[in-house]
């Protein structure tokens, strides 16, 4: 009696384990959705904060063409920010080797319903974008209705809270 | 007598509560073959496919509506989108082909989709298939020229039982009890030859002829005749390919652009529809859940009749022993019966699994339009057989060890 109870116990024990072992894939599937999920930039650019996370300016450089998208703040990169600049004038350091001026345009998603003065797409073409690996630019825009400084960090973006990682 | 004759008349005696562990474990492993095809299949139907629609052109709201509307005639649209705007798409030099369409009427119980006589005669619902209408191929007829003509998907005819020339008035509205329109008469000219896909559940009208029903208020008849106040449900799109078949990737920069406006968005049904997957994914494992305690359930009722079995047959087992039998056959005895029962149940349990698909496809068909096969061959099929051994060495095991320890003389002694 004993015997055959130990067993049974051993059976339901080796069972229990065998769910157990089926179930461990399934969790650690779940916990890897839910991790590494931060600030995404919606055209495969590089983001940088603008203020305490009021709002981010997505680039992306292709060739001669710096391209620059005005985003939402905290996790709503996926809504766009329009600003009344027609023009954003920057200044570009690239290290060791001095200061450049760009200024970025307005250039309207017509399909967003967009127009110059009401815009939260930007572009500059310049023959020294080209080839460029690292950088830093410096301006200022009025978004949201507020006055704050741009900050624009190429290639590692710009996050002076939580730093440039995702997060 | 042979070992497998040992085996076979000791299933016999204890035949019940064989047949009981088989018909058990077949249940167990029948849902879950079951459940696995359905989950792959619905998986392969709604993600893989795309139904020849890279991209749906529609109003703000939810995309997953949206999407249940436009390519499987479920749910509402959430509003209307501008002629004029669904032109300026149009002219993007990434699309392709966009194709207009307005839901929103209905006819025994299916949808009417007035949409663009392209649809018919361009669109792509498969690479390189275009509809039907040849009798070779089980259409009839051909597709609408003038506002009062109609065609069929195959299984709206079918189920509606319709010919052609065949009239009906179309239904303003999808819900039962919504009006007719009783003054409006239009006629079958031709029935799409089957395709396999949900556009065999809906019925198609040309896009002016919504318009143009006379039941509908002045505002959406001038939309007949003015463009700029025109307005449709939304479009399907076709979009540029990249080597590889890709879709290109400026499309999510369309894609972005389009969604930041106030009335409008796109919607990719391949990243729409597995979140839904995601979302409910959780059914499956419960589902899978059960399964696996139906089977595990029925494993540990294989160990306890074996060990039930093991305990009236000591003595024959000791008496094989005397006459010869090494631990290790009497052991295989016990091994080999759980092994029988354990196969049987998962060869049941495969089969049973494939009936129940085949009896829920039928349901799933009239439904939704979908098709499900019984013949899939999903990824549990495959572990079914090994599954089923290995259950097998497990229930058996314990009492394996047992009859391997069995004492001869012990067990030998007289009972008085």
């Amino acid at each position: 009696m004993k015997r055959d109870l130990s067993s049974a116990f051993l059976a339901v024990a080796l069972m229990a384990a065998l769910g157990l072992l089926l179930l461990g894939p399934v969790e650690a599937a779940r916990h890897e959705e839910h991790r590494g999920r931060g600030h995404e930039a919606p055209h495969g650019g590089v983001l940088n904060v603008i203020g305490k996370e009021l709002a981010h300016v997505e680039i992306l450089l292709e060739g001669d063409t710096l391209e620059a998208w005005f985003l939402s703040g905290g996790h709503d990169t996926g809504l766009s920010v329009r600003i009344k600049a027609a023009e954003i004038p920057l200044k570009v350091t690239f290290p060791g080797k001095g200061e450049m001026k760009l200024i970025l345009r307005a250039a309207p998603l017509k399909l967003a319903g967009e127009k110059i003065g009401n815009c939260s797409h930007f572009t500059a073409k310049a023959d020294w974008l080209r080839g460029a690996r690292e950088f830093e630019a410096k301006g200022g825009v009025v978004i949201k209705g507020i006055r704050e400084g741009l900050i624009i960090r190429y290639p590692g973006g710009y996050d002076p809270i939580h730093g440039t990682k995702d997060h | 007598m042979s070992f497998w004759r040992i085996v076979l008349r000791s299933l016999r005696q204890h035949r019940f509560s064989s047949i009981l562990a088989v018909i058990s474990m077949a249940i167990g492993i029948a849902l879950l073959v079951a459940v696995y095809s359905l989950k792959e299949q619905t998986h392969r139907n709604f993600t893989q496919t795309g139904l020849g629609v890279d991209a749906i052109l529609g109003p703000k709201g939810s995309p997953l509506q949206i999407v249940l509307n436009a390519l499987y005639h479920l749910e509402d649209m959430p509003g209307r989108i501008k002629w004029t705007y669904y032109q300026e798409v149009e002219r993007d030099p990434l699309i392709v082909q966009a194709i207009p369409f307005a839901v929103g009427h209905s006819y025994g119980g299916f949808r009417v989709n007035a949409i663009d006589p392209r649809f018919l005669t361009e669109f792509e619902y498969l690479p390189g298939k275009r509809f039907s209408f040849s009798e070779q191929e089980g259409g009839q007829g051909r597709a609408f020229g003038a506002t009062n003509e109609a065609v069929a998907g195959w299984v709206a005819a079918k189920t509606l039982g319709l010919k052609l020339k065949d009239e009906f008035h179309p239904v303003c509205g999808v819900y039962e009890g919504d009006p007719v329109h009783e003054t409006d008469v239009l006629r079958f000219v031709g029935i799409m030859a089957p395709t396999g896909t949900p556009y065999d559940r809906a019925l198609y009208i040309p896009l002016e002829t919504f318009y143009l029903l006379a039941g509908h208020p002045a505002e959406t008849q001038k939309m007949a005749r003015d463009v700029g106040y025109r307005e449709i449900s939304g479009a399907y799109l076709k979009v540029k390919r990249i080597r590889g078949g890709a879709l290109h990737p400026g499309i999510q920069g369309l894609k972005y652009a389009i969604n930041q406006s106030d009335r409008n968005q796109v919607v990719i049904p391949n990243e729409v529809l597995p979140r839904l997957f995601d979302i409910i994914g959780w059914v499956d494992r419960v589902l899978l859940a059960i399964a696996g305690i139906l089977t595990i359930l029925a494993a540990l009722f294989l160990f306890f009749s074996l060990l039930s079995a093991l305990r009236e047959r000591r003595r024959d087992l000791a008496l094989l022993r005397s006459i010869g039998a090494t631990r290790r056959t009497v052991m295989g005895l016990v091994l080999s019966e759980s092994l029988i029962i354990a196969l049987l149940g998962g060869l049941s349990g495969l089969f049973l699994g494939h009936v129940l698909i085949g009896v829920g496809a039928h349901f799933i068909k009239a439904e939704t339009g979908v098709d499900f096969t019984s013949g899939y061959v999903s990824s549990a099929d495959w572990a079914v057989l090994p599954g089923a051994v290995f259950l097998g060495l497990l229930a058996g095991l314990l009492p394996g060890i047992q009859a391997y320890r069995l004492g001869v003389l012990k067990n030998l002694s007289p009972v008085s």
